[in-house]
């Protein structure tokens, strides 16, 4: 079966022209968190991904320009929003107070996120210049002090701005916090590799080993990446991480491949990750007012899962499930 | 509070084999023994006694007759010892039970029900036997309700006291007796003495009641002959002394009479050996482990005898002063380490059966500045595992050498319980304690100041040099709020009940509206300090304790009772509520009144009388303002600022002990009802809903995460609230599953104490909560969830996701 790659909105090239290019635009800061990397850490989402995997659980990170995220649950019609739109992007949808955007029309600007009375509309993406994000994650920094935490770059994909994100890094590095980085490894080589010597710690994807599946799945092909992270791990220390999603690349051929492509890379590999897929992201497709194609896709059970990190064990290569 | 007894939750797979030492089996049946107790409802036992002897005794000087009453309980308890017991002492005639007071007497007259602190289940008149009702309402009753004034009550004798415009604002109608309280103040106003304090235990394990005795008699045969007031107290406290020491022979008696009967050969041989410790102690010093740990426990089963219903009697950080015996009695080969944890686990249970709360502290400083841990405070760690119930309160004191082996252990007890244990900044405790000296107290030094230990919730008390807390009452600051945005009028009260600080219109920047709240929060706290002065008379009058005078320090050198102002430290506690709301409220009409100008003063007072019918867009206007828990400074700055005034207006305010009054930041539940007088307020919290609860950001208010709630709160001056300050935190125990859950906790422990934050304790999130969630999402969008390797917004989620939540969370996943 032919996947068709979502694309319900366009993006606007003008808008990343004529943003300056010393700002990047941020999704959301996650204090507190505890999955990417050692300690406590905060992470940075970056807005904008090359890719649109069919599995995405993060698809607000997906588009490169701000966006409005509709929560519908707490909308009670009022249509304040329908008023102040410059765009006229808002209209009445067919359901009794609800209201439904024109993507196509929206610009980001969140004129109707100010105005909304009930909550129900927020604004996905703030631009920060690489000092006014530094003091953000600052704030922690008694934390990863304590922990041995610091800061993780994610996404989205945070190599799409690499300048800006270069900036910030060396901010971190100056002051001896920490780095870490996720990356998808679709990029220039000179992008990524720009990055790679302020980061004490690069995550990087691992989809698919098969390369018409995994642009059948992801909408690029996987010959960039996998050369990618070869190049990466001669430099830096390098997690391998493994979505594992029923129906893509949970086979036993697939991880056996992906685990003999991953033991070539020598000692900067630090261990690898299955990460089971998950529903968790369903409610912000919705939110985006986008359709969700995985509906009939299971998590994988724990003892496939279990299964397949053994599996990847008997390489010899450390392997956990879960970030 | 809560009324549940079992705190075994299991949260998480990782921490089911946390203990490193088996529980023994006796440890084990004790436990579900106690689960399967009963709760025996109330008992007017105490209350015939008490009556017989206070109408035997109307001639004597009231402290006199408060020993009688006493040393008549002490003889009269039944002295029940339970199965495979090891620490043996009850407080009252079954382990589960409430004494009736006398200030019940009116309320259950009037057909109204008694919830009792401990068990939390109601009772009223109709639930007591026919010859009981008989009693109380034909030969106890008439007793207290004397001439119909019932001043003979504390009750009746506070209403007597209370001049008029006092009574406004305590009272909503003083026509029916008991009367209706009003909520703008609290206090209380009845229902017997508060406990909340440490006692002598140390000395009481050195030198034996009948060590304190002989002080006594010393003193007295010092004194100048001619009946005064401190002979009066000496012999009282004499008459008190005698009978607490005839209380561990009563117990012992018990002990070989169950021997004599016993069939099985090693229990009566457990018997017989109760039976030789409690005829030593608490009357003579203890010599080993046992005996220290049966007489503290015997000490405070006395202490509640005398001031039923006392909270928090607190035994408070045993590691320090029962270290020796228990390293004496290892080095001796007296016990073996197996054998001392196992009379830890038993005494943990047995605080099940005294007053509630009582608060068990390890960790923290020695009188030198050391580190304090020693293996006794992981000992007592353990039994908090093994026992898992809701007694006794425990808290880890952490300080920058706090031992890292400690803290995980810690770590382990908190991904394992639902509530415990507690961790305090042992650094700020001992700031607070200096800081006491600057606010009218006497100097404290240093070595007492390390020495302090949490009572309660975890007011910080000298153990033995302190009076215990008089408490002062709530004080409720969100209701100065509206007070200073109506000139004085409640909106609640529909009447003038504070100080006219100006039309608020009328004022042309946002330092006159602040200055204005400072007046009216000094003209109200002024107010509530002349209240609660005239209510710890009434206790002086009413209710002193000679027993419990006499294991505090100076009170037997003074011959004066504590509540005359015996002991070293004096002081009363005020505790604040409604800092958050009165804080954001300022922030917000700092932002939209005068820095915006989106909105004016009488536009925005409009709206607050309306409780925002038709200004909807000014109210999100309100809700958007920034708000404390965010790590934002805008928002923090006012809540430290009305935070600071309140320490500063409270510790003005004198006692009639010679002391003074500290700042309590702990409202526990009078964040509900002190919310119900309150109107709308510009933080955008609608009428006669909740505060906040204590000094936590308003609920659904912090959207930032755990460590930027650390950091807001860290930029409230704690150490200045100089009985403490409460911080809950909400976690999700799925965080224990994470790698290096364990370890990742300590580091937030630790960063947590470099904040200088006194207090944290943590609400793991239940299924309750989570269902809760799905019910009212407004009140819980900070909900943040562990989910699938990442963190995400439950109210958010979709409802069959929701739901699995909840089922990971109840079935222990």
């Amino acid at each position: 079966m032919k996947r068709v790659r979502p694309l319900d909105y366009i993006p606007d090239p003008t808008s990343m022209l004529a943003m300056n290019v010393q700002k990047g635009l941020v999704h959301k800061i996650e204090r507190f968190s505890l999955h990417d990397g050692p300690g406590i850490r905060t992470l940075i989402v970056m807005k904008g991904c090359p890719l649109r995997c069919h599995w995405c659980s993060s698809p607000y990170t997906q588009n490169p320009n701000p966006e409005i995220l509709y929560i519908r649950s707490r909308c009670k019609g009022c249509g304040q929003c329908l008023e102040t739109c410059p765009q006229k992007a808002i209209t009445r949808s067919g359901a009794p107070s609800q209201v439904q955007t024109k993507r196509v029309l929206c610009i980001g600007c969140g004129d109707c996120v100010e105005v909304c009375v009930n909550q129900a509309r927020e604004l996905s993406g703030r631009y920060y210049t690489p000092e006014e994000l530094f003091r953000e994650i600052e704030k922690d920094e008694a934390f990863y002090r304590r922990s041995g935490g610091g800061v993780t770059v994610g996404g989205g994909e945070p190599t799409l701005q690499a300048e800006f994100v270069g900036d910030f890094l060396s901010l971190c590095r100056s002051h001896f916090i920490h780095a870490a980085m996720e990356t998808c490894a679709f990029t220039s080589w000179e992008k990524l590799a720009s990055l790679l010597d302020s980061l004490d710690l690069v995550y990087m994807d691992l989809k698919h080993m098969d390369e018409e599946r995994h642009s059948e799945w992801t909408g690029v092909s996987n010959r960039r990446i996998l050369e990618n992270i070869r190049k990466a791990a001669r430099r830096n220390q390098v997690v391998l991480r493994i979505p594992v999603v029923p129906g893509f690349n949970n086979t036993v051929e697939n991880i056996s491949a992906s685990a003999r492509f991953a033991k070539k890379l020598g000692n900067n590999l630090l261990r690898l990750e299955l990460l089971p897929y998950h529903p968790f992201g369903i409610h912000k497709y919705e939110e985006l007012e986008r359709s969700y194609t995985l509906d009939a896709v299971q998590p994988p059970a724990d003892e496939h899962m279990a299964n397949l990190r053994a599996m990847v064990r008997s390489f010899g290569i450390d392997c956990q499930i879960g970030g | 509070m809560e009324a549940v007894k079992d705190c075994g939750k299991i949260h998480s797979p990782t921490s089911t084999n946390v203990s490193t030492s088996p529980m023994r089996k006796r440890v084990k049946r004790l436990r579900e023994n106690h689960l399967k107790l009963k709760y025996d409802g109330a008992s007017i036992d105490r209350l015939r006694i008490e009556t017989r002897v206070m109408s035997q005794t109307e001639d004597e000087p009231m402290v006199m007759r408060r020993a009688k009453v006493f040393a008549a309980v002490a003889r009269q308890m039944p002295t029940v010892i339970l199965p495979d017991e090891l620490i043996v002492g009850h407080a009252g005639i079954k382990p589960l039970y409430e004494d009736v007071i006398p200030d019940d007497i009116p309320v259950l007259l009037a057909g109204k029900k008694i919830t009792p602190v401990k068990e939390q289940v109601a009772y009223a008149f109709e639930d007591f036997d026919p010859e009981d009702q008989r009693a109380l309402k034909e030969e106890i009753a008439p007793y207290w309700r004397g001439n119909g004034d019932w001043a003979r009550t504390q009750l009746g004798s506070n209403l007597k006291v209370l001049p008029g415009y006092l009574k406004e604002l305590f009272l909503v109608d003083d026509t029916a007796f008991p009367p209706k309280r009003s909520m703008i103040y609290t206090s209380f106003i009845k229902g017997g003495h508060y406990g909340h304090n440490s006692a002598n235990y140390k000395k009481v394990l050195e030198v034996g009641l009948s060590g304190i005795a002989r002080e006594a008699q010393e003193k007295l045969a010092s004194l100048p002959s001619g009946n005064t007031k401190e002979k009066q107290f000496l012999e009282s406290a004499l008459t008190a002394l005698e009978a607490a020491m005839e209380a561990g022979g009563r117990f012992a008696a018990q002990a070989r009479k169950l021997a004599e009967s016993e069939k099985d050969e090693a229990r009566r041989t457990e018997l017989l050996k109760i039976a030789q410790v409690c005829e030593h102690v608490p009357a003579q010093p203890a010599r080993n482990l046992h005996e220290a740990l049966q007489s503290i426990f015997l000490l405070q089963v006395l202490l509640y005898w005398e001031s039923p219903r006392s909270m928090s009697q607190t035994p408070g950080r045993i590691d320090q002063y029962l270290y020796k015996y228990y390293r004496n009695d290892i080095d001796s080969g007296v016990l073996t380490a197996e054998e001392a944890q196992e009379l830890f686990d038993c005494y943990f249970i047995k605080l099940s059966h005294v007053s509630y709360g009582s608060h068990i502290s390890v960790g923290g400083y020695g009188p030198d500045g050391r580190d304090g841990t020693n293996e006794v405070s992981h000992m007592l760690i353990e039994s908090m595992k093994h026992v898992r119930l809701v007694e006794p309160f425990f808290s880890i004191l952490v300080h920058a050498r706090t031992p890292e082996s400690l803290l995980i252990r810690a770590a382990e007890l908190s991904s394992f319980c639902s509530s415990h244990p507690v961790y305090l900044n042992a650094d700020t405790l001992t700031t607070m304690m200096l800081a006491r000296g600057t606010q009218g107290g006497p100097c404290v030094t240093l070595p007492l100041a390390r020495q302090a230990t949490p009572a309660g919730c975890y007011e910080p008390v000298i153990p033995g040099q302190d009076s215990g807390y008089m408490f002062g009452g709530f004080f409720n600051m969100a209701a100065v709020m509206e007070l200073t945005l109506t000139n004085g009028y409640s909106r609640y009260y529909k009447k003038k009940i504070g100080m006219e600080t100006g039309d608020p219109s009328t004022f042309t920047t946002f330092e006159e509206l602040k200055d204005a709240y400072h007046k009216q929060l000094a003209h109200m706290m002024k107010h509530f300090n002349d209240a609660s002065n005239l209510f710890e008379r009434v206790f002086a009058d009413l209710l002193p304790t000679p027993f419990e005078s006499s294991v505090i320090e100076g009170c037997i050198e003074k011959a004066r009772s504590r509540e005359e102002g015996g002991a070293l430290f004096n002081f009363k506690q005020i505790v604040g509520a409604g800092s958050t709301d009165a804080g954001d409220s300022l922030t917000a009409v700092r932002k939209l009144v005068y820095e915006d100008k989106t909105v004016s003063m009488k536009e925005l007072c409009e709206a607050l009388e309306n409780n925002f019918e038709g200004h909807e867009l000014l109210l999100k206007q309100l809700c958007k303002a920034p708000k404390f828990g965010n790590d934002d400074d805008y928002a923090d700055e006012q809540v430290a600022w009305v935070s600071h005034i309140f320490a500063e207006e409270v510790a003005k305010q004198p006692n009639t002990r010679g002391g003074f009054s500290i700042p309590l930041g702990a409202p526990l539940q009078y964040y509900l009802f002190g919310g119900r007088v309150v109107g709308a307020l510009p933080s955008g919290r609608s009428e006669w809903q909740a505060l906040s609860d204590a000094w936590s950001p308003s609920a659904g208010c912090d959207t930032k995460g755990p460590t930027a709630v650390l950091a807001s709160m860290g930029k409230i001056d704690n150490a200045e609230l100089t009985a403490g300050v409460t911080l809950n935190l909400r976690f999700d125990p799925g965080f224990f599953k994470l790698k290096d859950g364990i370890r990742r906790f300590t580091h937030f422990i630790r960063s947590f104490a470099d904040q200088g934050i006194f207090h944290v304790q943590f609400n793991m999130v239940d299924g309750e909560t989570l269902r809760d969630a799905q019910k009212n999402p407004d009140q819980y969008r900070d909900l943040v969830v562990k989910v699938a390797g990442y963190s995400a917004y439950y109210t958010r989620l979709l409802k069959p996701l929701q739901d699995g939540i909840i089922a990971r969370t109840e079935h222990k996943l």
